[in-house]
């Protein structure tokens, strides 16, 4: 990983600089200025710095105020290396002063630049026929016989406790344990950026993937390269560190003793005991499936989609020359997103897209109709064609074609389906393990500090946990995944440390893309059901009428054609006929605001934070105003 | 001036939608948030320095973490003149671990690296004139990791 490293001391007046002149590296420490008072130096689309564990509270540190006092400004000559340094192997330089203002922050960057593209690497060794692939390590014996932290699960909430537990305490030990073969990696861009690679469907190493961010920035998937962890076979000797066992899976906790059973999680590598001194379950969840796909899936021609795994297979089914027309089974958060990144995908290859579901319009469950109408509509421009009220009952693979019956009795045809119908917690550790899994909401039962036994906690979308108000709920994204998870490792440790464990109370988040005019976040109870007041500012509302009107000017995205068949046209649909470009909408439970819906605009996600925390307002439009609904971007 | 108007949106009332001129829009609220909850930065109000902070990336958590952190903190509370001359051996010490990890601490970006000189102005000349050459000749190979 190629990676400079720059220390921006904002405030602090000073400005070191080591950089080492060896041969084969150079590191590159360097203070610069993070203003600490304005907006203007935020992001322009904050939203895509969520993307990652690292960067997501940076971004909002940006606009924090001012929370420590600057040293005195000084300028100063570099320093001289140590006279007996043999090879002048590094020189510090400089101290440097910028202007003085009231406070600031310490900024520290990290840049990192990945040159390397995704890489068909032929070399790597292969891995997609039907593998019983290797763990990593191969074998039980090169597993650790104790371990002080032991992370269930390697994705986000696992590594960002992980992130928590050793910034805390830098010689922590640590076993992340997942059933995936690849290291920790951010999943928010399988369903949104990494459509946009297009090699995407020629991957072999997934540890290689990357992607581009809305900045040209060239992102790894991965949250660290292999070179950040221990190697597992060392961690025991080593005493320190963070090690991944890859391919394994922890099938039962012996909570009372603090043991657990690993097991390969393809049946290799044997299995094997270790104890702990603490345990996060962060399994995540599963891709639910479609009982009524069941036929197109034995014949090879369905899939879910959670994993990287999961993405580079698809894109590899997807650009052969047998697929003409896939279709995404679903109306949700993942459905829609996946569907519009495939459309733009495919664009030009003669392929199409058809998102169908039960709903009358995709988002139905989280949006209020008249945007739930407004994303339909958005995902025809991007290309997609979209069918409504469409209830799956059944299917069948008739010369290699997909047949999907309907209730209604209709057929549609595809030549491959993707089920994104929501995901399930499996029960089956917690259930070896004697720890509680709500009834209904599925998910280990854990306090609002996440513990769910002695020396046992819980986070991400495995944990269902217990907030004032809201009660009992199980975050299933990504957000929720990085601070619950951040919480977790911070209440582990607290517990080693003999000091109070915080709850956690933070309100879930989320942002998506529908094409490339529309982007929403939001934050709280984003339910449907819910009241709504929403807010727009005059000129971000056009008549349906007047907007087809004026798109022959030109002036809309691509049109929603594209795709024949049986989809059914939603233009000058029921309720609405309006067009929303921005703005801003409350979610309530009786007076209480709990959700805020930020309709293609950014940046405000701190705004819409004090709103859901004050709650009760007299006046919404007057909360409206908070959001500057008449800036543009 | 004139009200903002509700359109009726969606069925059984329950979603309301209101729409107002920029000129509304831009008129001051009469509602006021409380600030917000400062987010620490690397610098906590008491001076010292947060190892949580999402800033730090993996710096104080990967394998160098421990001499990261000898080094930095040596640098931040240093009273000396210049500030972190008296760090030369914690900072050697971090240097040498990070030359065990090329793939991780490996190559600075050049650009970013000219930039980073560029701004730092006259001071920087000494460094200028010791960097090397640009590091073409690096890891570019050696991505994967020994286990």
């Amino acid at each position: 990983m190629l990676r400079a490293v720059s220390v921006l001391c904002g405030e602090s007046q000073s400005f070191l600089l080591y950089t080492t002149a060896r041969r084969d590296a150079y590191k590159l420490f360097r203070n610069t200025y993070a203003s600490a008072s304005t907006s203007s130096q935020r992001p322009r689309k904050i939203k895509k710095y969520r993307t990652t564990v690292l960067t997501s509270e940076a971004s909002q540190a940006s606009h924090s105020p001012s929370v420590h006092s600057p040293p005195p400004a000084q300028s100063s000559p570099p320093p001289t290396p140590p006279s007996q340094s043999p090879r002048r192997s590094w020189t510090v330089a400089a101290a440097l002063a910028l202007t003085a203002s009231v406070g600031g922050i310490y900024f520290f960057r990290k840049l990192s630049e990945e040159e390397n593209k995704i890489i068909p690497s032929e070399d790597a060794p292969k891995k997609n026929v039907e593998p019983v692939r290797t763990p990593i390590p191969a074998s039980a014996d090169h597993l650790p016989r104790h371990v002080q932290f032991l992370l269930v699960g390697a994705g986000t909430a696992s590594f960002a406790a992980m992130r928590a537990i050793r910034s805390q305490k830098p010689d922590a030990q640590v076993l992340m344990v997942g059933s995936e073969y690849q290291l920790p990696y951010m999943r928010p861009p399988l369903t949104k950026e990494l459509w946009r690679e297009p090699d995407l469907d020629k991957v072999t190493d997934l540890d290689s993937l990357t992607f581009k961010q809305w900045n040209g920035r060239v992102r790894s998937l991965a949250y660290e390269p292999s070179a950040f962890y221990t190697p597992v076979e060392q961690l025991e000797e080593r005493g320190a560190g963070c090690g991944v066992a890859r391919g394994w899976a922890v099938r039962r906790l012996d909570v009372a003793r603090r043991r657990a059973t690993l097991e390969g999680a393809g049946g290799a590598g044997g299995t094997h005991t270790l104890t702990y001194d603490y345990c996060l379950v962060a399994t995540g969840v599963v891709a639910r499936r479609s009982a009524a796909l069941a036929g197109a899936r034995g014949a090879g021609r369905a899939r879910t989609l959670r994993t990287a795994d999961d993405v580079t297979q698809l894109a590899a089914r997807l650009a052969g020359g047998d697929v003409q027309r896939v279709a995404v089974l679903g109306g949700g958060l993942l459905a829609t997103e996946l569907s519009a990144a495939l459309a733009a995908r495919l664009k030009d290859t003669g392929k199409t897209v058809l998102e169908l579901y039960r709903e009358s319009s995709p988002l139905a469950s989280i949006l209020p109709s008249y945007l739930a109408e407004e994303a339909a509509r958005r995902l025809q421009e991007a290309g997609v064609t979209l069918l409504p009220e469409a209830d799956v009952v059944d299917s069948r693979v008739v010369d290699d074609k997909v047949l999907m019956r309907l209730a209604s009795g209709a057929e549609v045809e595809a030549d491959y389906v993707v089920e994104c119908v929501g995901t399930e917690f499996d029960p089956a550790l917690a259930d070896a393990s004697e720890l509680e899994v709500h009834p209904e909401l599925g998910g280990v039962v854990v306090n609002p500090e996440l513990q769910a036994r002695p020396r046992v906690w819980a986070a991400g979308s495995a944990a269902c946990h217990w907030a004032p108000r809201e009660g009992r709920r199980r975050g299933a994204l990504h957000d929720h995944a990085v601070t619950s998870g951040r919480r977790a490792g911070d209440n582990m440790l607290a517990d080693m440390l003999g000091t109070a464990p915080a709850p956690y109370t933070h309100p879930h988040m989320f942002w998506t893309d529908l094409g490339p005019d529309l982007g929403y976040e939001a934050i709280g109870t984003i339910d449907s059901k819910l009241k709504t007041v929403g807010v727009f500012s005059e000129d971000a509302v056009t008549e349906l009428r007047a907007h087809a009107a004026a798109a022959g000017e030109g002036d809309v995205g691509g049109p929603g054609e594209g795709a024949a068949g049986a989809a059914v046209r939603l233009e000058g649909g029921a309720a609405g006929g309006r067009r929303y470009e921005r703005g801003v909408v409350f979610y309530l439970e009786g007076r209480r605001v709990v959700g805020v819906l930020l309709w293609n605009l950014f940046n405000r996600m701190h705004v819409a934070r004090q709103v859901l925390a004050q709650a009760e307002f007299e006046d919404l439009f007057e909360v409206a105003k908070l959001f500057a609904l008449h800036e543009d971007e | 001036m004139s009200s903002p108007s509700i359109l009726p949106a969606g069925s059984g009332n329950k979603d309301i939608v209101i729409v107002a001129s920029r000129e509304e829009l831009s008129t001051p609220s009469r509602v006021s948030l409380p600030d917000p909850e400062p987010t620490p930065g690397l610098i906590l109000a008491d001076g010292s320095i947060n190892w949580g902070c999402p800033c730090l990336g993996g710096m104080a958590t990967g394998p160098c973490g421990i001499q990261f952190r000898e080094a930095f903190s040596c640098f931040h509370y240093s009273e000396a003149d210049p500030k972190g001359s008296d760090c030369y051996e914690k900072f050697s010490v971090m240097q040498q671990c990070m030359a065990e990890y090329p793939d991780l601490y490996g190559r600075d970006d050049d650009d970013e690296l000219a930039e980073a000189l560029a701004g730092s102005d006259t001071a920087t000349a000494p460094a200028t004139a010791t960097a090397p050459a640009p590091a073409t000749t690096t890891d570019n190979n050696a991505t994967e990791e020994p286990h």
